[in-house]
């Protein structure tokens, strides 16, 4: 076992576990998924899929984590097992090690970008080169090829893995406690900056078509019709799940650290309201008001219609900032500046699971346990760069950062409530706590968040093309069910793939890469399973 | 903006804002109580007499 490592200060850990959870998503992904989905009205099933899902799922994690620490474990194999003594539960926990360590490899490349991104900014290379050109050349993209070798982009991936290891290396207090006492005050500062500048714009001001507040009213403008839509209650579910990083097993990893007595219940709730400020507030304001304000309400619908932000934040945003003269330059290196801090106090959480994995189980010294870390996240992420346009990275999204999650948070609430059983599990949770946890989450963690993740996991699983209702309609005419292309069953199946095949003109295809990046992260995951037996072996046959 | 969008931006905004701020308050608040240094040295706080019923004692308090 390694020595017992505890937080140095409660708000490190508060802002530590509050920079786990705000990510790229807070910025990018929350506004168009509002604007895309009942606008202001989206926000009644975001709150309510908070408060039944999203807390429970943040007090339960926070449980498991500080009782598996007791017996000096910090990733989610060990912190299941000492749930039950069923001896599948620490199978149920590699789950917990294989969304970390591969949701790392993609993420650590999109870090690498918005840092690549600041440079460029106070470099001046977007008044000389459009983003929309730029980026396609520094991913390495080319017309018809399914793979990419971006020389620029490798380094700054290898940069960013790099940093990231050093940080992991320096430990909990002098690392990640230490960046997210920096990341998160400087990242509420840069969006605030941003926030304001962007607001106050007004019709006139040089290249400003629109009103920044006609972006504003498109996100907040509630059309309560929505309401009743399952795909507006799925999606405010979904967005819920990712923004609060649960279901990773990086928020188990860090409540291990905890004291016994230490309070969860407080922190908890703490470090997700403080997710929750970030995302609805600052996230809420930036990117889609300043970009209507330039571009004009249509062409912002267009681009956020897919409830993705991504295209705006990468591609659009750089050009908009040449518009703020002096300030231009260090407008993009903010922007892109808060994205990374966001990206890198996400991506710590992820590498430090994997880290403490080696430390515990295999009693793998802490440089040697970061130093296989990062060389698994470079030949992890290699494939999502030099795979890129072939999809290879869509579909570490997907299994890894989508499914996944949704598949293990559902294991754990029921593992929690079901198998540790909630008198232990309340007792665990209100142990020293600074708050008063309502007595009806009691049966919240037992009976209904279990049901919320299981629709967001149907939904996932049977997502039609098209609305519900005309899916089920065409269901019981007799048409069949039209699967959506980017639901599990679809992506399984190939809907929409009318001409799927591996190679085209003896040149391998997209379709290629992504059956080959699936059995990759098969062979990941049966790998992980694999280094988990051999640990608990290897304890049993040392245990006297 | 439109008033629906008003009315849903300041609500949401006083909500999240609010329990944000309780929350993290009261982190903070916790935090500096349990960070505050106790008065003395190390050596006098070990010296001194512990719990309330000893010290009173000491001083000819009757129990």
């Amino acid at each position: 076992m390694s020595q017992p490592a505890h937080w140095g200060s409660r708000i490190g850990l508060v802002l530590a576990m509050a920079g786990n959870a705000v990510g790229l998503g807070n910025f990018l992904r929350f506004p168009a998924q509002a604007a895309a989905n009942g606008g202001g009205a989206f926000l009644i099933p975001y709150l309510v899929s908070f408060v039944l899902m999203g807390l429970p799922l943040l007090w339960v994690e926070w449980a498991i984590g500080r009782h598996g620490g007791q017996y000096g474990h910090h990733s989610t194999p060990g912190l299941l097992d000492r749930l039950g003594r069923q001896w599948w539960l620490k199978y149920v926990g590699v789950l917990g090690l294989f969304t970390n360590l591969t949701v790392a490899a993609y993420y650590c490349y999109i870090e690498s970008w918005t840092l690549a991104y600041v440079w460029h900014s106070l470099t001046g290379t977007f008044r000389e080169h459009a983003p929309t050109e730029f980026f396609p050349a520094y991913l390495g993209i080319t017309e018809g090829s399914v793979v990419a070798w971006p020389a620029q982009a490798v380094f700054w991936f290898v940069f960013t893995v790099a940093l990231n290891a050093w940080l992991l290396s320096r430990g909990l207090e002098r690392g990640i406690e230490l960046a997210a006492k920096i990341g998160m005050p400087l990242l509420l500062a840069f969006a605030a900056l941003l926030a304001v500048r962007g607001l106050l714009l007004e019709p006139g001001d040089p290249g400003v078509v629109e009103s920044p507040l006609t972006g504003l009213n498109f996100v907040w403008e509630p059309r309560l019709s929505g309401l009743a839509s399952p795909t507006t209650w799925l999606a405010a579910a979904g967005q819920i799940f990712f923004t609060l990083s649960v279901g990773m097993g990086s928020i188990h990893c860090y409540a291990a650290y905890l004291r016994r007595n230490q309070d969860i219940a407080l922190n908890a709730a703490s470090a997700g309201w403080l997710n929750e400020f970030v995302e609805v507030v600052l996230g809420g304001s930036l990117l889609i008001p300043i970009a209507t304000a330039y571009l004009g309400l249509q062409a912002v619908q267009a681009a956020t219609a897919g409830g993705s932000g991504f295209e705006l934040g990468f591609l659009t945003l750089p050009t908009l900032f040449a518009n703020w003269g002096a300030f231009a330059p260090v407008a993009g290196a903010l922007w892109f500046g808060l994205l990374f801090f966001a990206g890198i106090t996400s991506s710590l959480a992820m590498g430090q699971p994997i880290v403490a994995f080696l430390e515990d189980e295999l009693e793998v010294p802490k440089r040697r346990a970061v130093a296989a870390w990062g060389g698994a996240t470079l030949a992890l992420g290699a494939v999502c760069v030099c795979l890129y346009p072939g999809g290879a990275f869509d579909e570490f999204d997907f299994w890894s950062g989508t499914v996944a999650l949704v598949v293990f948070a559902l294991g754990e609430i029921l593992i929690f409530g079901w198998i540790f059983g909630m008198d232990r599990g309340w007792v665990e949770i209100t142990r020293g706590a600074d708050l008063a946890v309502p007595a009806a989450f009691r049966w919240i963690i037992k009976y209904v968040t279990p049901v919320f993740i299981a629709a967001v996991l149907l939904g996932a699983l049977v997502q039609p093309a098209g609305e519900w209702s005309d899916a089920l309609g065409q269901l019981l005419r007799g048409g069949g069910w039209p699967w959506s292309p980017a639901s599990v069953a679809g992506k399984v199946l190939h809907a929409g793939d009318a001409d799927y095949r591996w190679f085209a003109d003896g040149r391998p295809t997209a379709d290629l890469v992504q059956d080959a990046t699936r059995t990759l992260l098969l062979a990941v995951f049966l790998g992980l399973g694999g280094l988990v037996r051999y640990a608990w072996r290897r304890r049993m046959q040392e245990a006297p | 903006m439109t008033r629906a969008a008003w009315i849903m931006l300041a609500t949401t905004w006083a909500v999240v804002a609010a329990m944000t701020a309780r929350t993290f308050l009261r982190v903070l608040r916790r935090s500096a109580a349990s960070e505050e240094p106790r008065p003395g040295t190390d050596a006098e706080r070990r010296d001194r007499p512990r719990g309330g019923f000893r010290g009173a004692r000491d001083r000819g308090v009757p129990r």
